[in-house]
């Protein structure tokens, strides 16, 4: 199936509509940033539903204005976070502290000059314990915020250290580009991390998270150019390793596999995506 | 009422929305609730729980324009859709299971005069009308009842691929006999 039969199905009229599922979302919004014929028919499609909406519309009655957007200004008042995914409102209501009774106390202070000195005294060395708490507990944090990054990339590292130190070079080149293709819906553990490279093109795969295949079934890499998919390797249980070149693509917008039959496909099976990636 | 009849582009308007101001939501209520109501009221029928569901939709709304993203589409298309959502929730909470005559309901819209209509969309009524009965149909199901793809797949025994493609044709053929009009 390629993109033109796909839009014929009507994926993206169910898209407007608001009825695709997760996985078809991220394909599609994929699809209309890099595909201009897509994102064009998308706006069409959505111009004709809005002319159909304002075709058909009613009047609501007059006192319904100001009975709305007094009863947002009502919410606005009381809620602080709303879920609009669970299509239900949670109200959280601010608690009222409650306010301490006061004590009369009837001490009397004949305060002194040297009392009053001592009071500077120790307000400062108070604020200035205060601040200097603060600065250290800063730098605490900082230091081992620092500290904690060291650890991964030691860890990291300590991983890595069988690749072979050319290897880690194009990994870490600042111009190799990291894409990460998560899972779609039903699909979330599944994960590859893709390596790009801006200058040689050269394309690499690590972190390969994939459930293994039937003996007739491979997985197949795509670069998505131009708003199109171009065949950019197979994987197959033969050779997923940790450090797997793929072939070299010229400017790609993002990155997808599919399960393909054994031997590859020249379109991919777009109901059969297991990973995407946008590259940014 | 002032009706306001200048269009703001859509990313004025999102800026003015995120400073929850008042003018922002007459903006959106002047321009746009009738097009919601209309979607309400087709799916609920009631007119007091129409009113009802109009108001949870701005609420709705309101509360959640800063999630709204622009690659999900514009941002009345995004309305519609809680609009459309919502009337259906209202319907299902209220377990109201209801069946319009087709006819009946084409013969409502081309009858109803209402003063809102715009020159420009008196013709999409007659259009609509020039469709083949089976896309009409689907139109007026999907676009107007609130039935999703699969309510109409399963009411009317239709495999959902075949709702899905008869959509697109439908909108197809409607945007270009709308092109021929011009």
């Amino acid at each position: 199936m390629n993109i033109e039969e796909y839009i014929s199905s009507g994926i993206l009229e169910s898209y407007v509509l608001g009825e695709t599922s997760d996985s078809e979302n991220a394909l599609i919004s994929c699809l209309v940033k890099t595909n201009s014929n897509v994102a064009a028919e998308l706006k069409s499609i959505q111009e004709i539903q809005e002319q159909i909406a304002f075709n058909n519309a009613q009047t609501p009655p007059n006192d319904l204005k100001s009975k709305i957007w007094n009863s947002i200004v009502d919410q606005n008042n009381t809620i602080d976070s709303t879920d609009l995914s669970s299509r239900e409102f949670s109200l959280i209501e601010k608690n009222e502290s409650k306010k301490d009774e006061s004590v009369n106390q009837t001490i009397i202070l004949r305060p002194n000059k040297s009392y009053w000195i001592g009071i500077a005294a120790s307000f400062i060395a108070l604020i200035s314990f205060g601040i200097f708490s603060v600065h250290y507990m800063n730098l605490a944090t900082k230091y081992a915020k620092e500290i904690e990054k060291i650890k991964d990339k030691e860890t990291f590292l300590n991983k890595n250290l069988a690749l072979k130190s050319k290897e880690i070079k194009f990994l870490s080149a600042s111009n190799t580009k990291k894409i990460v293709l998560n899972g779609i819906e039903n699909k979330e553990n599944y994960r590859v991390v893709a390596h790009w490279n801006e200058n040689d093109k050269k394309l690499v795969l690590s972190e390969i998270q994939l459930p293994t295949l039937k003996n007739d079934k491979q997985y197949q890499l795509w670069a998505l150019i131009d708003g199109k998919p171009h065949n950019a390797g197979i994987l197959n249980s033969t050779n997923i390793e940790d450090y797997l070149e793929m072939i070299p693509v010229e400017k790609p917008q993002a990155f997808a596999i599919t399960i393909e039959p054994n031997g590859g496909s020249e379109v991919p099976h777009l109901e059969d995506l297991c990973v995407l990636g946008e590259v940014k | 009422m002032l009706k306001t009849k200048i269009k703001i582009p859509e990313d004025e308007l999102l800026l003015l929305l995120k400073n929850n101001s008042e003018m922002a939501f007459n903006y959106l209520y002047d321009n746009y609730s009738s097009a919601l109501y209309g979607i309400i009221k087709n799916i609920v029928i009631d007119p007091d729980r129409s009113k009802d569901v109009l108001q949870d939709t701005f609420i709705k709304i309101w509360k959640n324009k800063a999630s709204y993203d622009s690659i999900k589409g514009t941002f009345f298309t995004w309305m519609l859709n809680i609009a459309r959502n919502s009337a259906i929730d209202s319907n299902r909470s209220k377990h109201v299971k209801y069946k319009i005559q087709f006819e009946e309901r084409i013969v409502d819209q081309v009858n109803k005069l209402d003063g809102n209509l715009k020159i420009e969309t008196i013709g999409l009524k007659e259009t609509i009308l020039k469709l083949r009965p089976e896309y009409q149909e689907i139109l007026n199901y999907v676009y107007l009842q609130g039935y999703t793809q699969q309510d109409f797949s399963d009411n009317f025994n239709i495999p959902l691929g075949t709702v899905k493609t008869r959509t697109r044709a439908a909108l197809s053929e409607l945007r270009t006999l709308l092109r021929e009009n011009l």
